[in-house]
């Protein structure tokens, strides 16, 4: 009886989020964006062939501006613009993702455990927290990016390491508060596994914010990525990447300026979508704006 | 209010000595990153075609034949007299560079913080006063845009337009006032969106308190209402959230200071990452890892002494 009347519960708490999303043009306009940027993206292969448009080189063709042939323009070595854009998307995408979700995984773990126990783990988790946030984000990315060497699973480990102290930190404060409350102590009183409470109690009540927070970092991670591409820690050539493609791009800006406009807007567009979603989802969210 | 300063001091010294551990950490945090790094300093100064003997023979001297844990131990006790070592490359002293190129650095950063502050902190009021009107939706829109484009990308199109379209600007270079224009924009706008949204949400929530109300009620002006009263309140997280701004800035000065070359700490630290200059890289991020810890420390203390509530809390 109790097993069926909380999933009623859930499901409801989560029509009436999307109920209160809807509301927002934003958040829906940032959904609206973020499906086409999506479809684009896993479409990409057969909207332009990655071996002729992306790889190719035809120095016949190059730098020449936007046209019907070549929507986004072509670079400096005669490869379309648009195509390497949507191919590039998926490094993009891929590594925003995979970062937040590992990021996000870890960080729930570790911080569980932290707020769950307290004492002595706790102390040392967040002295440890408190270390590697001592450096700046991106600085911390770079150092462990240029250490590994470059390419998309170093990518991935050097953000996930910059990224897990962020998740640990809220995932605990969540789980501090949600702890104190009268089901959490209810559960205890059964007699329910520690694992189980945290599980099926505490972490269902502390997702939205986590969500949240997921979609914000899968926006800065995209950022990230494009920010250590174009220093050229990431991403080799001839594959594409928007920050990779800024930073060969720039050369020839002054001439041919559709090469670094059309990227840093692609980056910026699907950031901003993420961010708009994110924004939407946290006012969905708070229990103080309901009604 | 007696014991104010005396508990003040008390808990100066105590986070003064916190960061004391949290460095030691950050210390090591890097030391093993840039223990990742294939390759020995004796090849990295010497040069690919030295011959072996010589090479062996420097990195005893660099004290690279021992195992990790002894090179760290080493190097924190030389730390501890103020030895941090030699750049590889230049052979000088690391902290010479860092002091050297900081007020670079220092200018462009505070520059941006305070630009930032003085766009977020009164568009986030009036957007807040103004909810739902046009202005709010435009500079609401605006900021979340500012919030999501790739700073180095801003920083281009600045380029683009000001220098090599209109000419207006030099693109890069430092020395005059003119060449800190473009760069510290480029730094502070992304900051001043995080502002603005902050202000915005924190007056929001401010000015439907009862207090507010209570001054509304007794007929104190609108306008003193607004920006005395309610902001005083309002400020109080966006104090934090400007002191964790100005860390991003540190941050994010070493991407900025690449694409507008400018010699500041960040180029230093992109540099010497890109040479596995060790213990360049060492006391570069660890400078900058202080003095974020630093102004952390420092937003503390400020907001523990604006805040009457945490003030009582020391009497």
């Amino acid at each position: 009886m109790i097993e069926a009347g909380q999933h009623y519960k859930k499901k409801n708490m989560w029509k009436e989020v999307w109920r209160r999303l809807k509301k927002s043009k934003l958040a829906l306009l940032g959904i609206a964006a973020l499906g086409i940027f999506v479809f684009l993206i896993v479409f990409a292969d057969i909207i332009a062939d990655y071996d002729k448009m992306v790889i190719t080189q035809n120095t016949a063709i190059r730098l020449q501006p936007p046209s019907g042939a070549h929507w986004f323009g072509t670079d400096e070595y005669g490869r379309d613009v648009f195509a390497r854009i949507i191919h590039g998307g998926r490094v993009s995408l891929t590594v925003g993702l995979m970062t937040t979700l590992i990021s996000a995984l870890l960080g729930g773990i570790i911080g569980a455990v932290a707020g769950y126990y307290r004492g002595m783990i706790d102390n040392v988790i967040m002295r440890i927290n408190d270390m590697i946030m001592g450096i700046p984000g991106i600085l911390l990315a770079i150092a462990i990016a240029a250490a590994l060497g470059p390419g998309i699973r170093n990518l991935i480990i050097a953000l996930t390491i910059s990224q897990v102290p962020g998740f640990t930190r809220i995932i605990r404060s969540m789980i501090l508060t949600v702890i104190e409350q009268d089901f959490v102590e209810a559960a205890k009183a059964y007699g329910s596994s520690d694992p189980f409470i945290i599980g099926r109690h505490i972490i269902p009540n502390a997702m939205g914010p986590i969500i949240v927070q997921a979609t914000m970092t899968v926006a800065n991670m995209i950022l990230a990525t494009a920010a250590l591409s174009y220093l050229g820690m990431g991403v080799q050539p001839p594959a594409p990447e928007w920050g990779a493609m800024l930073s060969d791009g720039k050369e020839y800006m002054r001439y041919s300026p559709y090469i670094v406009v059309y990227p840093g807007l692609a980056i910026a567009l699907l950031a901003l979508s993420l961010n708009l979603v994110g924004d939407g989802m946290r006012d969905a969210l708070d229990p103080r704006l309901k009604n | 209010m007696g014991n104010w300063g005396d508990n003040v001091y008390k808990y100066v010294t105590k986070r003064i000595l916190l960061l004391i551990p949290i460095l030691l950490g950050v210390t090591f945090i890097v030391f093993s990153i840039m223990a990742l790094t294939p390759g020995d300093p004796g090849r990295l100064i010497l040069g690919e075609n030295a011959n072996q003997e010589a090479i062996d023979q420097l990195n005893q001297e660099l004290g690279f034949d021992k195992p990790f844990l002894i090179r760290y131990l080493n190097y924190i006790s030389r730390a501890a007299t103020g030895d941090f070592g030699n750049s590889y490359r230049s052979d000088r002293p690391v902290f010479d560079e860092i002091f050297y190129r900081f007020p670079t650095t220092f200018i462009l950063a505070a520059g941006a913080i305070l630009l930032a502050i003085f766009i977020g902190i009164p568009i986030g009021v009036l957007s807040a006063v103004k909810q739902y009107s046009p202005m709010d939706i435009v500079s609401t829109v605006i900021a979340m845009f500012m919030a999501s484009i790739p700073q180095f990308w801003l920083g281009l199109m600045m380029m683009l337009l000001f220098a090599l379209k209109l000419g207006w600007l030099p693109s890069t270079g430092i020395g005059e006032f003119r060449h800190y224009i473009m760069p510290t924009i480029t730094l502070s706008l992304p900051c001043a969106a995080n502002i603005l949204r902050l202000t915005r949400s924190t007056m929001l929530e401010t000015t439907r308190q009862d207090y507010i109300r209570t001054a509304r009620a007794k007929g104190a002006k609108e306008r003193a209402i607004i920006w005395k009263h309610a902001l005083k309140n309002a400020l109080l997280p966006v104090i934090t959230v400007i002191g964790i701004n100005f860390g991003y800035l540190l941050g994010g000065a070493v991407l900025i200071e690449s694409i507008f070359g400018i010699p500041g700490v960040g180029t230093l630290t992109i540099t010497s990452i890109r040479m596995k200059d060790i213990p360049q890289t060492t006391a570069s991020v660890l400078f900058l890892a202080s003095l974020y810890c630093v102004i952390m420390l420092v937003v503390d203390i400020v907001y523990a002494y604006i805040d009457p509530r945490i003030r009582a809390r020391y009497n």
